[in-house]
Order: C-alpha cells, then structure tokens, then sequence
C-alpha cells in the first residue's frame, strides 16, 4: 500500500473552476418544472378539449336530449345515448364476467400453482395477450366468432360477439393487476395458512382471496375501464345498429364505435354531439378509476 | 505522526470553531417527522484522526454523518436543528452552501455505490464538474486516487472497464478514491465494511490509517474490534426508547480501559448485545 | 373418493382457466398466421395495393406507420423522461405536485383510445392545422403513450436511488446528477418503457383514423396524410369486400412487429422483465 500524497497541502492551491453556475441551475429547474406541468397540461388539454368539442351541442340540445332522448338521429337533431351507454355497459360488463373470475384464477395459477418456469412462460402468454392489436382481434371475430355464432342465431355480428371478444381482450389486464395484487400481500399470509394445515385450494380461497380483495377488485375495475374504451375489436363484431341491448344475440353500437364511424363525416353539431359522446365515455371511465382509487390496489398507472 | 499546519492554522480559531478538519457538533437534535432520532449531542471530532461512531442500531450514529454532510436534506420529512461547524461555517445552517459542503466532506456508505459506468468515468464525472477540464490533468487526478486506495496496480491499466465488475473490495475502494478525487478534508465512512469479506476490510482498514494522516476520518461501525484496531477517538451512543443519544466520548484507550459509564464498559467488553 | 374430490375440482379450475387462455392465444395466433403467412412476400411488402388494397401490397403503410410511430416516440421520450426526472428530483414524492402530476398521469392512461383521436383531431389537426396528417397522428399517439412510458421511466430512475445519493455525497450539482449519472443509467429502462410506448402506438387504429387519416398513397412528409398498418387491416377488414386475404397478410406484419420490437425492447432491459399491460 503506497500512502497517499497529501491531500490537503494541495488543496489550497486548487481553483474550483466549476462554481455552481446559477444560471445553468436556474434554467434545469425551469424544464423540470416545466415537464411536470406538461405532464399535468396533457391530461387537463385532453378533458377541456373535450368539453371545448362538446360544448356546441350541449349548449344547442341541452343534456336533456343525450341522456333523455330516445333515438340517435344527430343530423335531424336526436341525440339520444340511452341506448348506446347501455350496450357499452352491456358489452363491457359481460366481458368483465367472464374475464374477471378467469383472470382471477390466472393470477392464482401465476402465483401459487405455476413453478418458476410455468409461470414465467404463462406471464408471456398474458403479455401477448395484451400486445395483439385490438384490429387483429376484430379481424379474428369477424371471420372466426360472427360465422359460428350466425350459425346458431344469425346474424352473428352481435352483443354475444362482442362480449367474447372483449373478455379475451381484457383478460390479460385483469389477471396481470390481480397477480400484482396477490404478489403485495405478506407471504407469511399463505404459508401460514398452509402450516396452520390449510388445504392449498382452501388457503386461497378462504384467507388468501379475501385479504386480496381489495386489489383484486382494483384489478377489474381497470378491466372494465379498458373495455369501456375499446373502440376497433367491438366496431367490427357487434354491427353497430343503434339499439337496446335485449338479447345477447343482438346487434349494438357501443359509445366508442359510435365516434369511430362517424367521426369522419359529422360536421357542426354532429361533431359536437360525437364530443359528447367521448365525454359521457370520459365520464364513465372516471367513475371507474374512482371507485379504483377507493378500493387502492396495485398503483400502477401503466394499465 | 505528521500533522501538517496549513493556512487555517495560522488564525486563532474563534472560540467555538474548530481548526482544519475539526468537526465541532453542538446540540444536534435530528428528528424524522414525529420520531426524534438524536436528542441534543455536542461533541468535537478531532481532525486527522480516526473517530470512531458506536453503538447499537437506531441510536442515531448514521443520522449523525449524515448531519455532517447534509446528505439528510434527501430524507423527506428529516429535520436537523443545532449548529455543526467546519472551520467557521456552520453546515446546518439554512443558507449553507450544499455543493462546496459535499466537496469538503466526502461520504462512503455501507453497500459500495459505483455508478454503473466504466472506472474512468465515474471519476470524469466529478473532476470536469470540479475544473479539471484537461484529459491528462484528469488522468493524474484518477492515478493518484487510485494510488491512494492502492488500486492503481489492480485496474490502473483497465480503467475502461466497468466499476460494476469489480469484486466488492475493490468497489468500495474505488468508492472511497471517489470520494477522495474532490480533495476533502473529511471522509465519512457508514459502515464501509459491513458488506465485505474479512480481507477486504483488512485492506480497508489499512488504507484508513494510511489515508488519517491527510483527513479527518469518522466511521461508524456495528464491529468493536475494528473499532479498536483503527480508531483514535470513539463516541459511543446509546439509544432510550428510540431516541438516540451521546453517551460516552473519548480516545479509544479512555472508553476501554477507564470507562465513565458501566453501559460502556459492559458494551466494549461485549456483555451489552 | 368424495372427500378429495372438491381440491380436485378447485385445482382443476385454475388449471382449466390457464388452459383455456392459453388455447385461445395459440388458436388466434394460428388463425392469423396461417390465413395470413402465405401471403407475405417480399412483392407483398414493397409494392402499394391496388384495387382498393384487395391485390398488392403494403409498402406506404408500412412507411406511414414507421413514420407516426417515429414521431409518436420521439415526442414521447422527453416528455416522459421530462415528467419522470420531475417527480424523482424536483419534487418529493408526498408533495402536492408530485401527487397531482401522478395522478394526472394515471387519469391519462386510463382514457379511452377513442378519446384520444377526438382530442388530437381537435388540437392538431384544427387548431394548429396539420389536418389529417401523420404528424397529428403521431403527436396523439405520443399524448396516449406519455403515461406508460413515464411511468417506466420513473421506477427505472428510483431504482438508480443509491447512485443519486452517491452523487449528492460528491457535491455535484442536481443537473449533472440527472444528466452525467441518472439518465445513463436509467437508459435501458427509459428505452423499455418506450418499447411498451411502441407496442401501444403501432396497435393503434382509434386514435389514428381521424387524426393521421386513412390515405393510402406513399406519404411525401409528415404533413401528408398516411395509413398505418392497423388502420389498413380495419379497412380491409371493414370496407372492403374480398380484402380477407391481405387483411391476414397484414396483421401477420403488424404481429411479427410487435413481438420482434416487444422482445427486443424488453431484452434490452435485461434483469427486469416488466408487464405489458
């Protein structure tokens, strides 16, 4: 070890020519700042935009006519939405059904029955899952799902369609969220349960599941908000007439599918009243996230 | 041992102040939000010598050396009042300058920290930003780092290579040469060895002596016989109900062999957990 | 026999459901593929369709769709590295700030798609004028794929919290830590995260038919309007009688691109494989 050459005899003779340049300090605080609020003005942009778009039609037709009107005629002045909002609830609480409590099992697999390995190789399953674009799965129903179900009840493109198309869709969410949630609780929780002599099946279902119920719900909640807004999958399967929902076997046109096929012609208060429809649909999705944020669960805003 | 008189010296230090390197703690309490840590320490830390930090866990040693450096103000909720002086500055105080403090008072911690870059840079980093803005003049500054670490015949010839790929020895070391390339007057070492293996923390040891002559060291350390082997000086802090407090200060030899305290005695000869 | 049949039956329900799942990805991914497979020629993907996208190929929308997802990321990286370094450094992380910002964050990814193109249709290409346009559909794009990708950014950053206080120990100042150590650092994590930002942006068709349009000739500049690889397959899809076949074709593009650049940006973030969710 060689000693080291005197620190301090030459410290004095050393100019700092790095001073904190102020400036420079200055102007890094700027853009932090700067990002914060963009990130902030992003969010804010997108909902007054929204309510910008809408205003015209509100302020025309009144909220009354959205929410009491009986039919969808914009161009003659009909804005009703009844029947729209209750077939993206239909759809989407249909698809939450069924891939609520699969999802659920597929967290419980991922994190009490799959090895290493198994589960690893299933999370990939989850993810591809989640990264097929939803086209490809509107693609898939089209020429999958509507023939075998316009078989049975023609003419296929239906509720029915859209539900399964849905539940798959969403499954990866729900279960990925649900995974989260069970990885948060104490580990002590399912092993304690399992020396206490718990059957596996009944450590889960009886003490594991129910101190997770709280993510677990958070988890589906995000699965609902996600279906909500899927636009493409549920526009190419459902037909999209502008209907109640009576039978699962019926064509619907949801709030999302509804903006997506007009859009491209509506002018003036058409426009306006498609902006409303994404703001009913905003409105929706808050109440969810809502209800998220009250439930707590995984904190993870990359749903 | 060779202590050398530099400018500071010259001028009476004021009454209160410490000379170079001297480290005057005066009523220091540190809470973290409701909790109170550190309860009223005042303690003079000798400069070029090796200070020893002891005592059991939670009393308050780390809360301290990071008081010292003012590494605290990145713990949200952290609170440090009372006055700390290096030479006549007092760090603690609300206008303190972070930046030239941090340069004065180097800190190595616990787990070895390199920076996930190569050798070369995790030095570059903090020499262009201390002025050394010529490639050989940093070149010599890292040479010499290193050499005072006893480094320079292990990587000098790999300085490109990544500091992550080092043993933990050897990251430590390089932590400490870091820490050394803003040529502070003190080093603050949390518990530089508690993650190495005995060799290891034998050549720390001994860079430590070697490195007393030209810096003020404190270390705190959980380990009392390397707090025997290498410390001069030994503050011992005791902790009542989460509190952390002074309880005993003095040289190695004062707290071994002629303890005020029979908490100290019992703890220095093992038979306090 | 009784007494063990009910941990069998719940046992076999989990298995069941992970079954199932897997079948319906392996039957999807097969139909896809082999309706779509046969169809991808090299001719396939470097000419442009004829007869309304039944013959031909798809060489302009896979320009257009390199093009909005080049400006979506562009966008998107300082923005979300912008708000990711803000909530790590300039704020703590329980300050109303950093709440507020996190929360709008978390509001962002959780609005619809469709949502999206209303806004960007309405900010880009009315207000500011890019009419229908890839860089309006890339600047949407970058608006839905900002919270993932700062959200990524963020935890990659904290997890680099032993380096920051390395450097706050050293003296250096908070602009050289975020540039000369946290962002070097962190690199690999930002650059996932925008992988994920990818996989949104090139899946996207909602956002993206009022905003980037659905002209289907070769895009001169980001001015020009440009059909992206999602769009075409609902438009084949949708519109177009007999245009199942390069519907397939397509999505067997769109699949392969997504897994190849999925995997690639996930490799590059090694230890920490994140979710795709």
């Amino acid at each position: 070890m060689t000693s080291f050459p005197s620190i301090i005899s030459r410290r004095r003779r050393i100019r700092w020519h790095g001073t904190p340049n102020a400036l420079k300090d200055a102007v890094f605080v700027v853009v932090l700042w700067a990002s914060g609020v963009l990130a902030i003005g992003a969010m804010a942009g997108v909902l007054i935009v929204l309510a910008i778009g809408s205003a015209p039609a509100l302020s025309q037709a009144g909220l009354a006519a959205f929410v009491l009107g009986a039919d969808w005629y914009p161009t003659a002045g009909e804005f009703g939405l009844v029947a729209m909002v209750a077939a993206t609830l239909a759809v989407s609480a249909g698809a939450l059904l069924v891939a609520g409590p699969l999802g659920i099992l597929c967290a419980v697999y991922i994190r009490y029955y799959a090895g290493d390995l198994a589960g690893a190789a299933f999370r990939v399953v989850l993810m591809t899952l989640a990264a097929i674009p939803s086209v490809v799965y509107g693609l898939w129903g089209m020429t999958v799902l509507v023939p075998h179900i316009a078989a049975w009840q023609p003419p296929g493109t239906s509720l029915l369609a859209g539900v399964v198309v849905l539940s798959i869709m969403v499954l990866p969410t729900v279960a990925v969220l649900a995974e989260a949630g069970l990885r948060q609780l104490p580990s002590s929780l399912y092993l304690g349960s399992l020396a206490l002599g718990c059957a596996r099946h009944a450590a889960i279902k009886r003490i594991v599941l129910p101190s997770a119920k709280g993510p677990v719900a958070a988890a589906c909640m995000l699965g609902l908000a996600r279906a909500l807004g899927e636009t493409m999958a549920v526009l190419m399967v459902v037909g999209n007439a502008v209907a109640m929902p009576d039978s699962p076997f019926a064509s619907v046109r949801t709030l999302p599918a509804n903006i997506a096929l007009e859009m491209a012609y509506a002018i003036d208060v058409h426009r306006s009243a498609l902006f409303v429809s994404g703001l009913v649909l905003m409105a929706m999705v808050g109440l969810l996230l809502a209800m998220r944020w009250y439930w707590g669960g995984p904190d993870d805003p990359q749903f | 041992m060779n202590i050398q008189t530099t400018g500071a010296a010259k001028a009476v230090p004021p009454p209160g102040r410490g000379e170079e390197g001297r480290i005057r703690v005066e009523n220091v309490n540190v809470a973290y939000g409701a909790i109170k840590a550190l309860s009223d320490v005042t303690l003079s830390i000798p400069p070029r010598r090796i200070t020893a930090l002891i005592g059991p866990s939670g009393c308050g040693k780390t809360s301290l050396l990071t008081c010292v450096n003012r590494l605290i103000d990145l713990i949200p909720g952290a609170n440090a009042t009372g006055r700390i002086f290096l030479r006549k500055t007092d760090v603690l105080a609300r206008d303190a300058d972070l930046l030239r403090l941090r340069k004065r008072v180097g800190m190595v911690f616990q787990k070895p920290n390199p920076f996930p870059f190569s050798i070369r840079r995790n030095f570059d980093i903090v020499l262009t930003e201390f002025g050394v803005r010529r490639r050989d003049d940093r070149e010599k500054r890292i040479d010499e780092c290193l050499r005072a670490v006893g480094l320079h015949t292990e990587i000098g010839h790999r300085l490109d290579m990544s500091a992550c790929a080092l043993s933990g020895g050897q990251q430590q070391r390089l932590c400490i040469a870091r820490a050394l390339a803003t040529r502070p007057e003190i080093l603050l070492l949390d518990e530089p060895c508690s993650a190495l293996d005995p060799m290891s923390t034998m050549t720390i040891e001994r860079l430590l002596l070697d490195l007393k002559d030209s810096v003020t060291l404190v270390i705190v350390t959980h380990n009392l016989s390397q707090a025997r082997r290498i410390a001069d000086e030994c503050a011992l802090f005791w902790t009542e109900c989460g509190t952390g407090y002074l309880l005993e200060h003095g040289t190695m030899a004062d707290l071994t062999d002629r303890p005020k305290n029979q908490v100290t005695a019992d703890y220095l000869h093992g038979r306090v957990a | 026999m009784t007494r063990n049949f009910r941990p069998f039956a719940n046992d076999f329900l989990v298995r069941a459901a992970v079954a199932a799942v897997v079948l319906v990805l392996a039957a999807i991914v097969l139909h896809v593929v082999t309706r779509g497979a046969a169809l991808v020629t090299w001719e396939f993907l470097t000419t442009a369709p004829r007869s309304a996208g039944r013959a031909g190929g798809i060489a302009p929308v896979l320009v257009s769709t390199v093009a909005v997802t080049a400006v979506a990321l562009a966008a998107a990286l300082p923005l979300a590295v912008g708000a990711a370094v803000f909530l790590v450094e300039a704020v703590r992380p329980e300050a109303t700030a950093a709440r507020l910002t996190r929360g709008c964050l978390s509001v962002l990814a959780a609005v619809p798609s469709i949502v999206f193109g209303l806004a960007g249709n309405m900010i880009f290409c009315d207000w500011l004028g890019f009419g229908f346009s890839i860089l309006a559909g890339g600047l949407t794009l970058a608006l839905m794929i900002l919270p993932i990708a700062a959200c990524v950014a963020e935890t990659t950053l904290r997890m680099h919290g032993e380096d920051r206080r390395a450097g706050y120990a050293l003296g250096l100042p908070q602009r050289r830590i975020v540039w000369s150590i946290m962002l070097p650092a962190a690199a690999p994590g930002i650059f996932a995260g925008l992988g994920l930002g990818f996989g949104r942006a090139v899946a996207e068709s909602a956002a993206l038919i009022f905003t980037s349009g659905y002209v289907v000739r070769m895009p001169d500049s980001v001015f020009d309007s440009g059909r992206t690889l999602a769009v075409h397959i609902l438009d084949l899809a949708m519109n177009v009688p007999g245009g199942d076949g390069n519907a397939f074709a397509t999505a067997t593009v769109l699949l392969a691109s997504v897994a190849a650049v999925v995997a690639l940006f996930t490799a590059l973030d090694g230890k920490r494989g994140r979710d795709f969710i």
